[in-house]
């Protein structure tokens, strides 16, 4: 690994040693992977040009998405092949050093929060749950009964035993929705509910009521999802609401260590 | 999504993707920070260019 002046090295994540994970032939910029030991701590890696992804290159494109997202997407693909097979511990895009001697010493100040996150998601994945409001079945319980109003008393106690309904029927669904995420933090070894996406990103339109990452065994990974998808035909389906299952991550929820 | 597989990368919606890689991760101290600001920045940036798509969608559904 070069310690010169065109290469940086990129971190990916955190690995308990080389040899235990399968590592994919190629990383950001089709650079090759590996894993980088040090005093019992492994971080997978790539040199990359510093012309391209030098601390500059950064601060050029940290407004511009159409970059960044290339450059995730290839970040996330290294994590995801090595957690298909073994556990990684995600870094924080970028965390990008100058040499390999910068990255040791971040190794060297960091080993014992690094070992404590691995210690938490070993053997472990992440799910990832959402649940949106069905603008189907908000519809359903509308303004429109039918029934004309006789009188100008009538219509008021008309919208006023709508409005009473309707906020009926949004508090059973919020009761509903904390009930499912307490059904699945259950079957997972951690949880964390994470606040809701902006729709102008996400480009879905209806409310979001639940946005949370679920940290599950390996060997649970399959009754969890089962379990995901019973409470979405099950009580999701019966309050209208929408509930999406995405995964299995890399644990990057369950990896962030506080700054000291 | 398949339960049983992970997803291919190209199947990630990108804000998932972003909330969890420049959102989650360990942070540790490199020669390079992607600060919080940054991280708003970032999404800054894609609200604004995702905008355009997004008002054609809901004039659409407005019935235009």
């Amino acid at each position: 690994m070069t310690d010169g002046k065109e290469g940086v090295l990129y971190a990916y994540g955190v690995v308990e040693r080389a040899g235990v994970v399968e590592c994919p032939s190629k990383g950001i910029d089709d650079a090759p992977v590996t894993v980088l030991e040090h005093d019992g701590v492994a971080i997978l890696a790539s040199v990359l040009s510093a012309k391209r992804f030098g601390a500059r290159m950064w601060e050029e494109h940290a407004e511009d998405p159409v970059w960044l997202e290339e450059v995730a997407r290839q970040h996330h693909g290294v994590l995801q092949h090595v957690a298909a097979t073994g556990d990684v511990v995600p870094l924080r895009m970028p965390s990008v050093y100058t040499s390999e001697a910068s990255a040791r010493q971040m190794m060297d100040s960091r080993q014992q929060l690094l070992r404590e996150a691995m210690q938490r998601v070993r053997a472990r994945l992440e799910w990832g749950v959402k649940i949106y409001l069905d603008p189907g079945s908000e519809g359903a319980s509308g303004d429109s009964t039918g029934e004309r109003p006789a009188s100008g008393r009538d219509y008021l106690a008309q919208r006023s035993e709508q409005a009473t309904q309707r906020e009926q029927g949004r508090q059973q669904r919020v009761t509903a929705v904390t009930q499912v995420h307490e059904s699945l933090a259950e079957a997972a070894a951690n949880s964390v509910s994470n606040p809701p996406q902006d729709s102008a990103l996400s480009g879905r339109s209806e409310p979001m009521m639940l946005n949370a990452a679920y940290l599950v065994d390996r060997s649970r990974s399959e009754s969890f999802a089962a379990l995901a998808r019973e409470l979405a035909d099950g009580p999701c389906a019966r309050h209208g609401l929408l509930l999406e299952v995405t995964g299995p991550w890399p644990v990057y929820n369950f990896a962030v260590v506080p700054e000291p | 999504m398949s339960s049983t597989t992970i997803a291919e990368t190209g199947d990630v919606a990108l804000v998932d993707l972003l909330d969890r890689v420049i959102g989650g991760g360990v942070v540790v101290t490199g020669d390079v920070v992607l600060s919080m600001a940054g991280v708003d920045l970032v999404y800054l940036g894609l609200r604004v260019v995702l905008a355009p798509a997004h008002d054609v969608q809901s004039l659409r559904g407005g019935g235009l």
